[in-house]
């Protein structure tokens, strides 16, 4: 039994299936994201959209009593959302929820966390404090990692001009836009499903409103100190539900470039590395009746009626199945072919099983399956394992209370748990008369219905010698216990621990150039036919790599030649390094050579003042140097 | 300037909304009477069985053929629904023991409910 089932079944014994959050993560996930929208939705006009106001207007938001307690829920949901989320995707892979048509809602998922992640770092960077003031750093040095962008994005974040608007206003876009887009994945999330319940039962959503709200009013959400280009962002409290990969991105960007490509490409190939068949029903035109039913209880909308000729006629599209057999269970005329199965043999094997005055146990494969059904076996006792509890056709269990059986206990995974969605439930209802098809049989009040977990076979057993299956009851204290396990890491990883850029007690030399180097051919004038063809320049347009030399102290620290950008290899050369220094007072020695050969044209010699966690900003633009500290 | 009134407006709009969208986001379930048409002989027992048919008079004879104020009636010699809002099982699908007066009555199992996702 693996932690994980451990865990639910825990969780499960405190707040009974019907509220059990583990079988309600996707709906919890969906409740967040609109706390999310609602609280995010209130907090924007307080916002003021540039980098220079945006960060007293965030504060303005802290101060306003209504709008702080938003600001926080915003926070707040968006954290407890990737602890969800990440359940979810946990509990999706374990149980196998990803296989046949469901391939599409787990790449869809895998894409919409994706979305979410974006969205949470381009949210901490639109507060433009210190720690956004890192996110920035560390996405822009991430991105520059590409050979995208010509001038690197995280010389327009670091240093003097600190941020162009431009910029800042694209982060702001983005996290306000991509939810309208992402808002199509969620579609496509939810498309090969029917009878879908987006919100969870009113209950669990207050308490986790509840949970939000104390901690909103205990611990809101405030701002880190204003970012300042001049220093280096020490002890910030970060985020760590989105800023975990941050300490990797900005040590060794490469490595989590091939890192990102190659988690994304192993959970989007995890569906087609885990198929192996692929099971779908079929249906017998000849046999169909076109009563809808198989129609009506399909969860995944695979089924649809066709005209054919005068009678109405069921067809099942096999990319949408995901291979249930639930509508082997609804179809009376047995016109539904599942693999090797269908109604007739089912009910043969029901027949040839039940035996007078012994005990038949009907279980479902996937949460008892296995030593549960080995150690039925052994105790004289016969077992039916089925795909789903839903294929089990009401007629099959008329049939076995024909043979006389004297005990009849239909046993799968709770409500809200069926790896198939409604296939209990289905059960349940035809067999309490409920659902189409009923079953009609006059001894019909003794077939015993045992819903349970994986690694509840004991219930299971204790449950046939006495009869019944013992009732769920909630249980307080453990509710009080799970919530607090989930909200103090949820609190405590908000803000803690703190993460500096750099030690504290180094300094940094932020060395940014954008320069154009020597033509490698010289050009001449063009001749005045060649500027009324529109040749302006008659020559080769490449230009030399720039080679910059800059020692400390008379200890080179950084040699490296900068290869001009523009896919002709014609435009400026831009550098951005960052420098750790030790504090005090050092030589600066820059020497920068901007053609093939010859002799180091620009030469910086200066004695310059490193303080403690600050930076010091030497740019080299249009051939001259600036020297700049706080 | 203050953004309150701006804030409450949107969010209050945004939540409009999705009131709106409630009844989705609960998924909330349609109950739909199937009637089996090459089964169903047209005896009209399902007429009289049904409680609610049997508030109104008029079903004598078993069609219900005003089908005034009825569930369903017999027409064209099979049962066909009129207003499902009155059925007992759709206004009360959780009940302990949903109705099923129709179901019980039909003696060719030509009856059933779906639940229409």
């Amino acid at each position: 039994m693996t932690l994980f089932s451990r865990m639910e079944l825990l969780v499960n014994r405190a707040f009974t299936s019907r509220y059990n959050p583990f079988m309600h993560l996707g709906q919890i996930a969906i409740f967040l994201l609109l706390l999310t929208a609602i609280s995010g939705i209130y907090v924007l006009p307080f916002y003021s959209i540039n980098a220079q106001n945006a960060y007293i207007s965030v504060n303005n938001i802290t101060e306003d009593r209504i709008a702080g307690i938003m600001r926080s829920i915003h926070r707040y949901s968006a954290d407890a959302l990737i602890i969800v989320l990440i359940l979810h995707g946990i509990r999706t892979l374990i149980t196998r929820r990803l296989l046949q048509s469901r391939w599409l809602v787990w790449v869809s998922g895998v894409l919409l966390f994706g979305a979410v992640l974006i969205e949470g770092l381009t949210g901490y960077w639109m507060v433009w404090d210190q720690r956004a003031q890192l996110v920035a750093l560390g996405i822009t040095e991430f991105l520059d990692e590409l050979p995208v962008f010509p001038k690197p994005l995280a010389m327009s974040v670091a240093g003097e001009e600190s941020l162009t608007s431009l910029l800042f206003f694209a982060v702001v876009f983005t996290h306000l836009a991509l939810p309208l887009f992402s808002s199509v994945l969620l579609l496509l999330h939810f498309s090969r499903l029917s009878g879908v319940r987006l919100l969870p039962p009113e209950r669990v959503a207050v308490l986790l409103l509840a949970v939000l709200l104390t901690l909103s009013l205990l611990k809101p959400a405030i701002s880190a100190p204003p970012a300042t280009p001049y220093d280096i962002p020490v002890k910030v409290p970060v985020d760590w539900y989105y800023m975990l990969p941050l300490p990797l991105m900005q040590s060794h960007p490469r490595l989590s470039w091939l890192l990102l490509i190659a988690i994304t490409a192993f959970l989007l190939a995890v569906p087609r590395l885990l198929q192996k068949e692929w099971l779908s029903a079929r249906i017998r035109r000849e046999t169909c009746t076109g009563c809808e039913l198989c129609y009506a209880d399909c969860p995944y909308g695979a089924i649809s009626m066709l005209k054919d000729g005068e009678k109405k006629v069921a067809s099942v599209s096999g990319s949408r199945c995901a291979g249930c057999g639930i509508c082997v269970g609804s179809c009376s005329f047995n016109a539904v072919e599942f693999g090797d199965t269908e109604l007739e043999l089912l009910r043969k094997e029901v027949k040839s099983l039940a035996e007078r005055d012994k005990t038949l146990v009907v279980i479902c494969r996937h949460c008892l399956g296995g030593k549960a059904a080995d150690r039925l076996m052994q105790s004289n006792v016969k077992v039916l394992s089925l795909r789903c509890i839903g294929m089990l056709h009401p007629l099959a269990v008329a049939d076995a209370l024909d043979a006389g059986v004297n005990k009849l206990v239909i046993a799968g995974c709770k409500h809200g748990d069926c790896r198939y969605r409604f296939g209990n439930l289905w059960t349940e209802d035809r067999l309490s008369g409920r659902r189409a098809p009923v079953l009609k049989h006059p001894e019909a009040g003794r077939v015993r219905l045992c819903w349970l977990m994986p690694g509840e076979e004991k219930k299971l057993i204790s449950a046939l010698e006495e009869g019944k299956c013992d009732r769920e009851k909630p249980a307080p204290h453990l509710i009080l216990m799970l919530l607090l396990l989930f909200t103090l890491p949820l609190s405590y990883f908000s803000t803690s621990p703190a993460y500096s850029l750099m030690q504290a007690d180094k300094a940094m030399l932020l060395f940014t150039m954008s320069h154009p180097g020597e033509r490698l051919v010289p050009c001449r004038e063009p001749t005045v036919e060649e500027l009324r063809a529109g040749n302006l320049t008659p020559c080769p347009r490449e230009r030399s790599p720039v080679e910059v030399v800059l020692a400390i102290d008379g200890r080179t620290v950084l040699r490296k030649s900068y290869q001009p950008s523009g896919l002709w290899r014609d435009g400026p050369s831009y550098a951005y390094e960052r420098i750790e220094v030790e504090p005090g007072e050092h030589t600066l020695e820059v020497r920068i050579r901007d053609s093939a050969e010859g002799e180091f044209r620009y030469r910086l010699v200066e004695r310059v003042r490193f303080e403690r966690s600050r930076v010091v900003i030497l740019k080299f633009e249009k051939g001259r140097f600036h020297l700049g500290d706080g | 300037m203050d953004a309150t009134p701006v804030a409450l407006l949107l969010s209050a709009f945004f939540l409009l909304l999705l009131l709106k969208l409630l009844p989705v986001l609960r998924g909330e379930r349609r109950i739909k009477m199937v009637v089996l048409e090459e089964l169903c002989n047209g005896c009209g027992n399902c007429v009289v069985a049904c409680p609610v048919n049997a508030l109104r008079g008029g079903v004598g004879g078993g069609k219900g053929e005003s089908g005034e104020g009825m569930v369903m009636r017999i027409g064209e010699g099979v049962a066909v629904e009129v207003d499902m809002n009155r059925c007992e099982r759709v206004r009360n699908p959780d009940a302990e023991k949903p109705c099923r007066a129709c179901i019980d009555a039909c003696p060719m199992d030509a009856i059933n409910f779906t639940c229409q996702p």
